[in-house]
């Protein structure tokens, strides 16, 4: 039985996150960490808020020498992603590849 | 300490508005109820009220308003009539749901059509469903005193419901009666602030007006319906406070001369006044007539109809609407209340005054003989029955 | 190591509402919410976007959120504004509407010109999808019409 409020208002603010989303999913977006340059493209452009972002070190050759630099890097969050694949359309690097979901 | 002033009702209406210090008014212009907004606007403009006036562009939006603000945690209040509450019809619904207590005077008048801009109550009859609480006055006193009270009932935590507080078009909108009132201080003692148990706050983010599936929709409308069904003992309690505080003393349904009554003549809002000389007139000819006058309509007071009226041969309803194709509304209502009692009287219905034609004392008296005269043969019929009418120049299938 | 600088559960608009998957109405909305921030109350027009956002008992919003009906969404937001002023809560408060583009320029347009025109302090979202589209792809008078050689319009 769900909690009747008065007046139908709702006293839980976002409390459709208990609402997994993942499961309508047919097809799931991957991210190739290499190729990521983390540049948010995807996370602003997800309808469900599946895309957070995090912080990470890379090596990379600049000028001939190797240095570790900061780069963000977009994870995909499962629980909600649906696989509507706008991620990967919006990826500007191709980083994002849509996969078939197998058992 | 009371004052009196020779006012309109219009204006009682929102000198219980001013002096229960609403916090917004969003109000749109209609024949009988536009003096309510104009006095509010003027408030206003000379500093006695502080109050945001919303200058909305219909009804509908006046209504949407007052919801939006109320849910704010303001204290609303807004007039309309007719047309005007038939364009709200579904936002009252969403109000009362949201149990926001938004108080509403209704200058009852006439629905279109045709056109008409006098008095009857056929406009907050179709609002009969909306699950709003409804008062109707007598008088100009009555409309300043339920306007008030209508605030402290609605704010209630008991019942937060929103309520309209009806008073005839012209008859008592436009009508200058004296209307005593209490001081400001005496108000602000019966009337405390607002406090809303929720509201539309960043610091406590809410969702209000939420979308319910079949798994909650009929626990929110029974938990609305028990509210008001639930709301009488907390009204009597307001308007027995009332009268201690402010001498004046009001009830949900008040009998007339009912306790020998054969005969017991069932009215609500101005005529009121007119049905109780009636029946001092009748009485003084030997004919053993009583009367009843509703006050509270929504919730319907069942019992207290069947304790007024149960020793009476025949109930004749007066009432000033017409649902097409049954009988008056109040009919039902009243057929209701006895419906399940082991004896009962009968019970007719006469159709008064609809468009503002006038109800007289002549009028009452030929209810009560037709009543009694039903009462005699143990029958009605018909049913409903059109007082001062002509129907010979009212052919059904037209000329 | 690594640090979650923007996780799914910090949204405004959160993750677990209902919309179609790929629904661009929910993206608009996450960015609109990005820039307003918290201190913001939305008065939501009927529609896709209140329907799939707040079936009982859960709620995508964690920002205060009204809806009403349909063509309301601007005089609801107007009273929302209004008692704001009054009770002195109106500082550092945004109040937005949302709205589709029938619920904007169609059935909404008597409530938004009423707003608009008494100059409240309320941000209008109209999402232009160009048709009813939580009934079903119905028309309305934003659409372009058909051209004059009679045929379907673009």
């Amino acid at each position: 039985m769900v909690k009747i409020y008065l007046g139908a208002v709702n006293p839980h603010p976002g409390s459709a996150l208990r609402y997994k989303t993942g499961t309508w999913r047919t097809m799931k977006p991957v991210v190739d960490e290499q190729k990521c340059i983390g540049c948010w493209f995807c996370y602003m452009y997800c309808p469900d808020s599946a895309i957070q972002m995090v912080k990470r070190t890379i090596k990379k050759e600049i000028g001939g020498q190797v240095k570790e630099i900061e780069r963000d890097l977009a994870v995909i969050n499962y629980d909600y992603c649906k696989g509507c694949g706008i991620c990967a359309a919006e990826c500007p690097v191709k980083a994002i590849e849509m996969v078939y979901e197998e058992k | 300490m009371e004052m009196k002033e020779i006012i309109r009702g219009n204006m009682a209406t929102a000198l219980a508005a001013k002096m229960a210090r609403v916090d917004v008014v969003p109000a749109f212009p209609i024949t009988p109820s536009t003096l309510f907004p104009e006095k509010i606007s003027e408030y206003i403009a000379n500093g006695e009220l502080d109050a945001e006036m919303i200058l909305v562009e219909s009804e509908h939006s006046a209504i949407s308003a007052a919801i939006g603000a109320s849910a704010a945690g303001a204290r609303v209040a807004t007039a309309t009539a007719s047309q005007g509450l038939a364009l709200m019809h579904e936002v009252l619904f969403i109000a009362s749901a949201m149990r926001l207590p938004i108080v509403m005077a209704i200058g009852n008048r006439a629905l279109s059509g045709p056109i008409n801009i006098w008095a009857d109550h056929s406009d907050t009859m179709a609002e009969r469903d909306t699950g709003w609480m409804q008062f109707y006055a007598e008088n100009n006193q009555e409309a300043f005193d339920l306007m008030l009270m209508a605030f402290r009932i609605a704010e209630d935590r008991r019942v937060l419901l929103p309520a309209m507080v009806g008073l005839d078009a012209f008859t008592l909108t436009h009508t200058m009666e004296p209307v005593d009132y209490p001081s400001q201080e005496e108000v602000d003692d019966f009337l405390p602030p607002y406090q809303p148990p929720y509201t539309l706050d960043v610091n406590r983010p809410m969702t209000f007006g939420s979308f319910a599936t079949p798994e909650s929709y009929m626990e929110f409308k029974w938990s609305h319906t028990r509210a008001l069904e639930e709301s009488p003992p907390v009204i009597d309690e307001i308007f027995e406070e009332y009268k201690k505080r402010f001498g004046r003393e009001y009830k949900r349904v008040t009998g007339y001369m009912t306790e020998d009554a054969d005969v017991i003549i069932v009215a609500m809002g101005s005529v009121s006044g007119t049905l109780r000389e009636a029946v001092r007139q009748m009485r003084k000819d030997g004919i053993r007539v009583g009367a009843v006058k509703i006050t509270t309509f929504r919730p319907f007071p069942f019992k207290e109809i069947v304790e007024l009226c149960g020793g009476a041969k025949i109930v004749a309803i007066a009432e000033r609407a017409i649902s097409p194709g049954f009988a008056g509304p109040l009919f039902g209502e009243i057929a209701g209340a006895f419906i399940n009692q082991p004896s009962r009287p009968l019970i007719s219905d006469f159709i008064i005054g609809l468009g503002g034609r006038d109800v007289t004392l002549k009028d009452f008296r030929e209810i009560a003989s037709t009543a009694l005269k039903e009462a005699e043969e143990g029958r009605v019929e018909p049913l409903v029955k059109w007082i001062n009418i002509n129907p010979e120049e009212a052919p059904p299938g037209g000329e | 190591m690594t640090v979650v600088i923007r996780n799914t559960d910090k949204e405004l608009f959160t993750s677990g509402h209902r919309g179609c998957a790929g629904c661009g109405e929910m993206t608009a909305v996450r960015q609109v919410l990005m820039v307003a921030g918290p201190n913001t109350i939305v008065a939501n027009a009927t529609g896709c976007l209140e329907v799939a956002s707040t079936g009982y008992p859960e709620t995508a919003w964690a920002i205060p959120w009204i809806h009403v009906a349909f063509e309301n969404a601007a005089a609801v937001a107007s009273g929302v504004e209004a008692a704001l002023k009054k009770l002195g809560k109106k500082e550092g408060v945004n109040v937005l509407a949302f709205a589709g583009d029938g619920g904007t320029f169609d059935i909404g347009l008597q409530a938004l010109s009423g707003m608009l025109e008494r100059g409240h302090d309320v941000k209008f979202f109209t999402f232009d999808n160009e048709a009813y589209m939580n009934t079903g792809i119905q028309n309305h008078r934003l659409l372009p019409g058909p051209s004059e050689e009679g045929e379907e319009g673009p």
